[in-house]
């Protein structure tokens, strides 16, 4: 299909989302008048393929986590489409939504507000039943449940007897396992994780990513991967994608991405991130800068007041996604040229 | 005695890991256990709530029998006296607790539910439906519930549940507000979203995540609620559009004593004396729990 | 050791928390020597003691806990002694603090140019409104803040994160303290501006002199800031050493499994290798090491006795019995 999503080609993606779009609406005055718009998501496509980790990569104010929500549409797009398994999302009405929900989730980054403080994990993993109805199994449908329940716990790491206790008495790490049983008990096909792991600390965050492939694995599980830590990311995903302001300027499989990526952002990313080892301890020249708001961005290339490499083109035109080598895609005129 | 007690803590701790509701009234039990206002409180309230519930088997006179004798002051016979129809005050006390308790308790109820029907719409949704119950609720919140409740009751004419109906009309703006408030934060929090992620329909979010999260404060404006309500029912059988004689009332006691003051002080005194009481268990309740709730100290729970 | 001269010496300080439900030890005989013009990394996960630390040298460790052993000496002088408007004193002009969250720290109904006007004037004793201005002034350009003038009528609320966080460096190192404690001072940061922050504390404070404490649980942020690094588990030390030994050899256990859980670009594991089990209770007093439970090298006298601090090379630290023989 395009080359502006980016999937190999071959399969046909479980998940393809094409100029996706998210204005929210700037009201000022008395009456709330619409002044401005920030374009949180303003064109973003990209597809994940069936079993594969597609890693979504930003700072904050790039749109990635609206990106995920949009997708899911628990927050609603105000512009592109999004096919899931061939079937349009956006356009459903709310009682097949409901249904198709059962197929994609999401597991939240703060592990403290996920959990609803006055139900016992019991209740937590098994609210996916109370809407949807119990699973298939047993005779008796609460039978199913529990057993369904019990099984999901286990598979998350935490055992029978934590079920009827209540989120506070459980650490970080824990919250995020029961967040995971929560998302897995409908059977979901695909799961946005929203910063999963960015509340942890590292030897709990392991572990996390450590049941998040195995699950993956064993349940051919999609994911879409988001996050601001690009090591974490490239530890987890098959191919990556950057987003900046709102738009992404970069995506690539995994090992390339690492090896040579080629936007200047990118680069400056890759740059940024404080790698475990003093050898690597360099002079960095890093971005000059703040990360700019998505409320006005820039005109043209959108990281061209922070770009080292910018021509006067960067400033009237917009760089589109090219293809400049299979599977490897970059938004910006310098590079393309070359 | 301490079996009692490790029966209370069992349950307790039942009810704690059910969660919900139950968890939070758990809680808040346990911590109130250990607020003296609360525990004060609560014995005052249980106190008159007894004595209210026990009024048609205690060997009183009938408050209603009209006698000869009048205006006897405090006797081992009467124990308050008896009023200027030479009804026995004691008696029309105990039962004018009963009318109070009932008529509070009930309007409380009423305005509690309203508010929290409105209160929640209006929180979750927000947009139009927002607009137009907070412009109800601010309509409703302009007048002091006392003189709201006068109008209604006067409008409704005197009677239980005229009176009941006039105090819900003048409070529900009240548990609206604060619902509203609670509803608002509660939208933003993230077990929410995944609610709805899994695909929740609204009113099973609002009902089992925002609701149960919210019991808190309502339980405490409940309970000054409760006050509030027995001072608007005694001022407005006061003024005589409150409950309809015979029916006791407190109100229309001390309405009725206000001639003979000098007289015979107990005809208003003993009632007024006795309001006073009950409402300040029912206010102490409240700001104990209040104590209780407001300034958790997080950082030394583990 | 190096000849240097000592800038805060804290030997054996013990902090406890007295809860309803017990007393926690958050931190449990810490032994840490940080000399001038160098900067030390404390590194550790959530609950090791590693913010206590710096809480406790500044002595605003929060009700219902306290110091309850040890000694921390500031140039010489004890603190833990001091009376409080001495401590007061030693607050912000000899011992700074930065923290993880600018917004908290900063007050938001004053503008910028009030709020280091203030600092500046009580401490350097200057009043007059036009100097005073310069000061400010040349107090927002140290800090690299393009427009200053602008900024100073600004509100905290209406700078970004990284720019608050310079604000705030700003006016820690507005008195030249000799010691910056700075909390996690990236971590609320996003990573191109984290970049460029590590990058001025560290041309700051050798502009400065002064010394450096950072507290993290980013082991690459250390490894690139630090000469120094002390490892925390459990409100103790359990190594510390210069940057390059440290992560060339690390000997403690926990050290090289926090080394090898820590995911890193370019390298793709199919799992990461993790430390198994949690962090320990720290209401419960142990006995011995208190990584036993999730260590896999531990033997029969982890459990019984607690290792004493050894030293493997020359400055280099542990707290293990698998070294105890040292060297």
């Amino acid at each position: 299909m395009d080359s502006e999503s980016g999937f190999p080609k071959g399969g046909k993606p479980l998940i393809e989302v094409t100029d996706l779009e998210k204005l929210f609406p700037v009201r000022k005055g008395v009456f709330g008048r619409v002044v401005d718009y920030v374009h949180a998501v303003d064109g973003v496509s990209l597809s994940v393929m069936r079993g594969e980790t597609l890693g979504l990569v930003g700072e904050s104010g790039c749109g990635k986590t609206t990106v995920g929500r949009a997708i899911l549409r628990l927050v609603e797009p105000t512009g592109g489409k999004v096919v899931f398994n061939g079937q349009d999302v956006l356009g459903l009405p709310p009682s097949p939504l409901r249904a198709m929900r059962k197929r994609m989730q999401i597991v939240f980054q703060d592990p403290y507000s996920s959990l609803d403080p006055r139900m016992t994990i019991e209740r937590i993993v098994g609210e996916g039943f109370a809407i949807h109805g119990s699973p298939k199994g047993s005779q008796d449908p609460s039978v199913a449940r529990r057993e369904r329940i019990h099984e999901l716990i286990e598979q998350v790491g935490l055992s029978h007897d934590h079920l009827s206790r209540l989120p506070h008495e459980f650490s970080g790490g824990q919250r995020q396992r029961i967040a995971l049983a929560r998302a897995l008990a409908l059977d979901p096909d695909f799961i946005v994780l929203d910063e999963p792991t960015s509340a942890l600390d590292v030897s709990v965050q392991a572990q996390a990513l450590n049941l998040l492939k195995r699950l993956q694995s064993k349940l051919g599980l999609s994911y879409l991967f988001i996050s601001h830590d690009l090591s974490v990311v490239g530890h987890m995903a098959d191919r990556i994608a950057v987003m900046y302001l709102g738009k992404i300027v970069e995506l690539a499989p995994a090992d390339v991405f690492l090896r040579h990526a080629l936007h200047p952002y990118t680069q400056a990313l890759i740059a940024s991130i404080p790698i475990p080892d003093p050898k690597f301890r360099k002079d960095r020249k890093g971005i000059e800068g703040e990360v700019p708001s998505p409320t006005n961005p820039p005109k043209g290339c959108r990281f061209h007041p922070r770009c080292t490499m910018a021509t006067p083109r960067c400033r009237e035109e917009e760089p589109m996604m090219v293809e400049v080598e299979p599977g490897h895609f970059v938004a910006c005129h310098a590079i393309v040229r070359t | 005695m301490m079996r009692l007690r490790k029966g209370l803590n069992d349950r307790l701790l039942t009810w704690k890991m059910a969660g919900g509701v139950r968890q939070t009234i758990a809680d808040i039990l346990e911590r109130g256990g250990r607020n003296v206002m609360v525990v004060l409180g609560f014995i005052i309230i249980m106190f008159m709530i007894l004595i209210a519930l026990l009024a048609p088997v205690l060997p009183m006179a009938d408050p209603t029998e009209l006698t000869d004798e009048l205006l006897l002051p405090p006797s081992s016979d009467h124990w308050f006296g008896t009023d200027e129809n030479g009804r026995d005050v004691f008696s029309r006390v105990v039962w004018g607790a009963r009318v109070s308790l009932l008529v509070a308790t009930l309007a409380v109820l009423v305005s509690m539910v309203i508010g929290i029907v409105l209160g929640l719409t209006a929180g979750y949704f927000g947009g139009k439906v927002d607009y137009i119950i907070t412009g109800t609720i601010d309509l409703f919140w302009t007048f002091p519930p006392f003189l709201l409740a006068l109008a209604f009751a006067a409008a409704l004419g005197a009677g239980l549940f005229n009176v009941v109906l006039a105090i819900s009309i003048s409070y529900w703006a009240g548990f609206a507000r604060l619902m509203r408030g609670q509803a608002l934060s509660m939208r933003e929090r993230q077990f929410v979203e995944a609610s709805r992620a899994l695909g929740a329909k609204h009113w099973r979010i609002m009902f089992t995540h925002v609701l149960p999260n919210c019991i808190a404060p309502l339980i405490v404006w409940a309970s000054i609620g409760v006050a509030d309500a027995i001072t608007i029912e005694s001022s407005l059988s006061f003024l005589g559009v409150g409950t309809k004689p015979p029916t006791p009332s407190w109100g229309w006691m001390l309405q009725s004593g206000m001639l003979h003051l000098s007289s015979a002080p107990w005809i208003s005194t003993f009632p007024g004396v006795t309001m006073v009481f009950t409402i300040l268990g029912f206010n102490l309740l409240g700001d104990g729990l209040r104590d209780v709730l407001d300034p958790r100290m997080k950082g030394l729970r583990r | 050791m190096n000849g240097k001269t000592p800038v805060l010496e804290i030997k054996g300080l013990r902090t406890q928390f007295f809860l309803r439900e017990g007393v926690v030890t958050a931190l449990d005989g810490i032994d840490l020597t940080i000399y001038e013009n160098e900067s030390v990394g404390v590194v550790g996960e959530t609950g090791c003691g590693k913010s206590m630390t710096a809480y406790s040298i500044l002595r605003l460790v929060p009700h219902p806990g306290r110091i309850t052993a040890g000694s921390i000496k500031y140039k010489g002088n004890e603190l833990t002694t001091l009376d409080i408007d001495r401590m007061r004193s030693v607050r912000g002009t000899k011992i700074s603090m930065i923290f993880q969250d600018a917004s908290t720290a900063l007050d938001p109904v004053f503008t910028v140019g009030d709020q280091l006007g203030e600092v500046i004037s009580l401490h350097q004793g200057i009043y007059e409104k036009a100097a005073l201005e310069k000061k400010i002034q040349e107090a927002l350009e140290l800090v690299r803040i393009a427009a200053p003038k602008d900024v100073m009528r600004m509100y905290p609320h209406e700078l970004s994160g990284g720019m608050k966080q310079r604000v705030m460096i700003s006016l820690a190192l507005s008195c030249s303290p000799s010691l910056l404690i700075a909390d996690e001072p990236t971590t609320a940061l996003d990573v191109t501006i984290q970049g460029q922050i590590l990058k001025l504390l560290k041309a700051l404070v050798a502009k400065t002199g002064s010394s450096m404490m950072l507290i993290t649980h980013n082991l690459g942020i250390v490894a690139e800031t630090c000469d120094r690094i002390c490892v925390m588990y459990a409100g103790r030390i359990v190594e510390d050493a210069e940057t390059f030994e440290l992560f060339a050899n690390p000997r403690h256990p926990y050290t090289a499994g926090l080394l090898m859980a820590f995911p890193r670009l370019g390298e793709k594991k199919a799992e990461l290798p993790v430390i198994r089990g949690t962090v320990p209770d720290l209401m419960n007093p142990f006995k011995g090491c208190p990584f036993v439970d999730r260590c896999d090298k531990a033997t029969e006298v982890c459990s019984k006795q607690r290792p004493n601090r050894v030293e493997v090379s020359p400055g280099h630290f542990v707290s293990c019995h698998l070294w105890h023989g040292g060297g």
